[in-house]
């Protein structure tokens, strides 16, 4: 088990990126108290847990899109005091869970609008994903909710970025589509990317992680690899959304 | 804390500065210098009146009292009356104040300034080509105030300025209690909001801007009667700036504030002798440093660090009071019956067709809601279901079709006639008025947008509006902010706003999302209470389609602006037209 | 008659538009408001009587030399302002940018009448002497190069926008703040130049114009709500709208001053204004 508190910094060793002790307050509510991971390159951690408990908001603190205290460290880099636009210089790369796309931009251009894009990425990507090839030159605003999704991970793996922070990436899609898109999570294109995904669906998010936390109300309260928390009754205990789920009903196995 | 701290220490300042200024014996510069301040003074109340309450700048007040100055001006030159001119002053002021709140009733932002703007300078154009309101020279020798007062001329004209001044204070003080001042906050917060709880918002914005043109009439005509000239300048940039620069600088909701900014920006440079360009250079730059350095003004800052001086503990707020009375203290108005009985008839969409651009995006749709009735509407991303509610309320327009509730058919009513006639909703992301206590947004709803009628009187809760708090379990909560509430507590917030205002039936959009399990089946518990107790008809939009079999009577599927499936649950969520839009072929699997 | 006041009014027309544009621009992109956007091009005019006066050799002035002066002084001057004012005030709210360039717009003009005095002058141009000669219409020449200056200008302004990298990370910027930082575009950079750009193509807008017109203190009021009206009508963002906005009210100006009634020209222009200000007929051109 990964106990991120329990490693002391001189025990890091190579490129990791860090959240330590992170706090985020929106005035007099304390969204994310003190919550500290570790995320390893070419690994997925899930921060797991129910609306409210502060993912979004742990999410945006790691990519500097709100004021956290705490540290955030790329590869011992302490970039805590450094704008969005410069942590994504060091290698972090978002995408929200609304507003995914730039909508009167082109498909083409929401990708190919950052610098460091390789001339050799879009024809790679339209060749596995040949819809959003046939979309080139439509504004984005007239994908639908999955393609949309789709455009937005492959413009945060353009740059070749080092760590990739999905915030909700089942949040407005139909199931169907999430289904879809977790493949594609499960088997992403281009270089080796560490992976923070933020998910409430917990079936979801530990059927592609290698590790995991749950956060309820801004803090820890549970962490492991993903495959020892699948099942555990006190992941259960904090609702899964599994099908059928409900902590608040006996769990019914068989019917009468 | 009550504002008679802040009233006391507004009186002693102006004692003191009239103290010092007597020292140089009431000359008629000194009582120029203050009568102008307290002018402007006036003039930043009714910038204050439609910033504070309606969020926006207006940059109309120019305009206001250059009117109410030339009509002062026209009436003593040609009639040498200065009574019927001070009274067809204030009319001309309030018409004009109709005039432009008409002009800007549904614009916001760049767009108000501007348009504002736009017309003040329109009115200086006119009078500059016009030779009976003096062309570009002005109009001399105006009859002076009656001089009634004390008999000595430099007095009066230094208490006509200070009752106008007094006078403003006052009209903002009530404004700003009243249900008006509360429906303005609302408006400021979200419009579609406001006409949810039934606000006519363009009738509000021309009532807040005839409320400000008083002071700003009140300005013009002392500013007329005193000076003795009216000239183009009237309409000038000077008249608009200067007044925010004061707002700006003193902080939008403070009184002492008001007179210390007319002190430095105006008294202060005309004591100084410091010419007319030198002193609106300095307006502009206090006001851009103002705006950027100390966004809550200067006072603010200063009482801050008097605070970190002196060490108080107390709260040293020198701003507009506390709306309402404490909630616990208030008793019941007893104008309404408790509650409304139910509806009798349902509600009814019959062919409703909703157009974007070339996007069909509602098509030809009916839906039936029974008194008593829940009905749950599902249907993916895209399907229409906020649109079709959008429409039902009248945020957005019908293409074609009807809209009738209860017997009455609304197709022809706005939306917050709809509200009224009571079709309540909640919006996807909550809409509330974040910056004022749970007890004040129910005030709000409980009105229904009828607050003319109260005037500038203190609102209660009504009997209506405390059962609604009872049912949603807010009682402890009444006092508290808005925007520090829970989730849930301000999801169940929204439904209790929409209880207080009687509705016959209520539609919610998305009520619980981001909501945990177990929040959401408190949340079906508060709503089937709900139900049971008021006899109203419920229209549930979901994505959970689990959470919506556990409350719905009935399901009605939207997919592509169509109604695909309307039944029972169980039949309605194995149709296979639902499941294969929607659920994806998975869950029926799951749920077989 | 009439063809003679068409081209009075396109000349005319395409100073307003000009000067639309650059204010849409800055106003589509930066999504704020520069109140001060008025005061700029009156400050390019004063600028621009300055310089030509300093460059003044016998009593012959270059104007090319006046033109690239003055931009270069009025880029510098707007760099300041935008990083100095604007910037700050965008970190508050928009609502800050809005009072503060309303507080600068007020003590511009007064510190150009301090700088400058208050005698009406013009820009000085040679150009304004000579005409060319179509048919029987003759064209001022110097009205000649404000109309090809504010279309090359806007084309200009129209391919950076949509066709270079910066022109789209600076939509970007626009359309989706949080999106675009965390996809490495440094947003409040994008503002600063999105104002600079726009007071840039005012200043242009202004050399190219104001050599026919006397330059008066108060003539950025003005400018600024005949721009507003434009990009009320022509949709925000929509720069090629602005442009052809302003020739349109341009060409009513003249045609009123010339068939309807010269004294009341102002009047009934400012009235049209603020009805296109108050129905803003979007639909003409899309826009938001």
């Amino acid at each position: 088990m990964t106990a991120p508190s329990c490693r002391a910094i001189w025990e890091v060793i190579g490129p990791v990126l860090e959240l330590d002790e992170i706090v985020v307050r929106y005035g007099s509510n304390t969204a994310v108290d003190g919550v500290s991971l570790t995320v390893d390159p070419n690994r997925t951690v899930a921060v797991l847990g129910p609306n409210g408990a502060g993912k979004t908001s742990l999410g945006r603190a790691c990519m500097g899109l709100v004021r956290h205290g705490g540290r955030v460290r790329v590869d011992g880099e302490d970039i805590s005091r450094r704008r969005p636009d410069q942590r994504h210089r060091r290698g972090l790369a978002y995408v929200p869970s609304s507003a995914r796309v730039f909508p009167t931009l082109t498909v083409r251009e929401n990708i190919e609008f950052q610098n460091g894009v390789p001339k050799s990425y879009w024809p790679t990507i339209t060749a596995r994903f040949p819809i959003l090839g046939e979309k080139e030159h439509q504004p984005a605003g007239q994908l639908s909710g999955g393609q949309q999704q789709l455009l937005s991970i492959m413009r945060a793996l353009a740059v070749g970025p080092r760590y990739l922070i999905l915030d909700e990436p089942s949040a407005g899609l139909a199931p169907v589509v999430v289904k879809e898109i977790f493949d594609i999570l499960a088997d992403l294109p281009g270089g080796p990317v560490g992976v923070l995904l933020l998910e409430q669906n917990a079936s979801l998010g530990l059927g592609i992680a290698d590790d995991c936390v749950v956060i309820v109300r801004g803090q820890t309260r549970l962490s492991g690899r993903a495959a020892d928390l699948i099942g555990s009754p006190e992941l259960q205990h904090l609702y899964l959304g599994m099908p059928g789920g409900d902590p608040a009903k006996e769990p019914t196995q068989t019917s009468p | 804390m009550d504002t008679r701290k802040s009233v006391a220490a507004s009186g002693l300042l102006v004692l003191a500065t009239a103290i010092i200024f007597s020292s140089t014996g009431f000359s008629p510069t000194t009582v120029g210098i203050l009568s102008s301040a307290l002018i402007i003074a006036c003039l930043a109340v009714s910038v204050q009146m439609i910033y504070a309450m309606l969020g926006e700048l207006s940059l109309g007040q120019s305009a206001i009292f250059g009117t109410a100055a030339f009509a002062y001006a026209v009436v003593t030159v040609n009639l040498h009356d200065p009574g019927l001119g001070i009274l067809i002053g204030l009319l001309l002021a309030l018409i004009m104040g109709a005039v432009i709140g008409g002009a800007v009733c549904n614009v916001t932002h760049a767009y108000f300034s501007v348009i504002t703007y736009a017309i003040s300078f329109l009115c200086g154009v006119i009078v500059r080509g016009s030779r009976e309101l003096g062309g570009s020279e002005g109009l001399l020798g105006l009859d002076p105030l009656p001089t009634i007062l004390t008999g000595f001329y430099n007095a009066d004209i230094l208490i006509y300025a200070g009752i106008a001044f007094l006078l403003s204070v006052t009209l903002l003080y009530f404004t700003w209690r009243s249900p008006i001042g509360l429906s303005l906050e609302a408006i400021r917060a979200d419009r579609w909001l406001a006409r949810s709880f039934g606000i006519n918002t363009r009738l509000m914005v021309v009532v807040a801007y005839v409320l400000s043109a008083i002071p700003a009439g009140l300005a013009g005509v002392v500013f007329a009667g005193t000076g003795r000239y009216v000239g183009p300048t009237a309409f000038e940039l000077y008249y608009v700036v200067i007044p925010i620069a004061v707002m700006a600088l003193g902080g939008t909701r403070s009184l002492l504030g008001t007179l210390t900014g007319c002190l430095l920006l105006v008294a202060v440079p005309l004591w100084l002798s410091i010419g007319a360009l030198e002193s609106q250079i300095l307006a502009g730059l206090a006001l851009a440093i103002a705006v950027i350095v100390l966004p809550k003004g200067i006072n603010d800052a200063l009482l801050r660090g008097v605070r970190l001086v002196v060490r108080r503990t107390g709260r040293w707020k020198v701003g507009l009071p506390r709306r309402s009375e404490p909630a616990e203290s208030s008793p019941i108005e007893t104008t309404e019956p408790a509650f409304a009985a139910g509806p009798t008839a349902p509600l009814r969409a019959s062919g409703v067709v909703v157009r974007f651009g070339g996007n069909t995006a509602v098509d030809s749709v009916d839906l039936q809601i029974a008194p008593g009735e829940i009905v749950g509407l599902i249907g993916p991303n895209g399907a229409g279901k906020t649109t079709l509610v959008n429409a039902i309320t009248g945020l957005v327009p019908l293409a074609a079709g009807d809209v009738e509730v209860d017997g009455r058919l609304l197709t022809k009513v706005p939306a917050h006639g709809r509200a009224r006639a009571g079709l309540a909703r909640t919006f996807q992301t909550v809409a509330l008025v974040e910056v004022l206590s749970v007890h004040q947004n129910f005030l709000i709803a409980q009105a229904r947008g009828r607050v003319l009628r109260t005037g500038l009187r203190l609102p209660r809760l009504t009997a209506a509006a405390q059962e609604a708090v009872t049912l949603c379990g807010l009682g402890h909560l009444l006092d508290t902010k808005v925007s520090e509430l829970t989730n849930l507590e301000r999801r169940v917030l929204a439904v209790g706003l929409t209880l207080a205002a009687n509705p016959k039936y209520i539609l919610l959009d998305e009520p619980t999302a981001g909501l945990s399990p177990q929040d959401r089946v408190e949340f079906v518990r508060v709503v089937r209470r709900v139900v049971e107790h008021r006899g109203v008809g419920v229209l549930v939009i979901e994505h959970d389609v689990e959470f919506v079999t556990e409350i719905a009577n009935r399901i009605v599927a939207m997919h592509q602006g169509k109604v695909i499936a309307d039944g029972v649950p169980a039949v309605v969520l194995n149709d296979s037209a639902v499941v294969s839009s929607y659920l994806g072929g998975d869950w029926s699997r799951a749920r077989a | 008659m009439f063809f003679t006041q068409l081209v009075n009014g396109l000349i005319v027309g395409s100073g307003y538009g000009l000067v639309a544009v650059g204010l849409n621009y800055t106003l589509g992109l930066a999504r704020v408001f520069n109140f001060a956007y008025g005061a700029f091009y009156a400050w390019a005019a004063y600028a621009g009587i300055a310089i030509g006066g300093a460059l003044a050799w016998g009593g012959h002035v270059n104007y090319v030399a006046v033109c690239l002066l003055t931009l270069i002084v009025m880029a510098v001057i707007a760099a300041l302002f935008a990083v100095g004012v604007v910037f700050p005030a965008i970190t508050r709210s928009d609502m800050t940018v809005m009072v503060a360039t309303l507080g600068v717009s007020i003590a511009m003009p007064n510190l150009a009448q301090m700088l400058f005095g208050s005698d009406a002058t013009s820009l000085p141009s040679s150009l304004t002497q000579h005409n060319i000669h179509l048919d029987s219409v003759r064209i001022n020449a110097q009205g000649l190069v404000s109309i090809v200056a504010a279309l090359v200008f806007t084309t200009a302004l129209v391919l950076f926008n949509n066709g270079t990298r910066i022109g789209t990370r600076l939509r970007a910027a626009a359309e989706n703040r949080e999106l675009a930082a965390a996809s490495g575009v440094n947003v409040s950079l994008s503002h600063v130049v999105a104002v600079v750009v726009g007071i840039i193509v005012a200043t242009i807008a202004c050399v190219s114009f104001s050599p026919l017109t006397v330059v008066t203190t108060t003539m950025g009021n003005q400018v600024l709500i005949v721009a507003f009206a434009a990009i009320a009508m022509a949709g925000i963002g929509r720069l090629w709208g602005a442009l052809i906005v302003g020739f349109g009210i341009g060409v009513f100006e003249a045609m009123f001053v010339a068939y309807v009634n010269p004294t009341y020209s102002s009047v009934a222009i400012y009235a049209a204004l603020i009805l296109l200000l108050l129905v803003r007929p979007k639909g003409l051109f899309g826009g938001h």
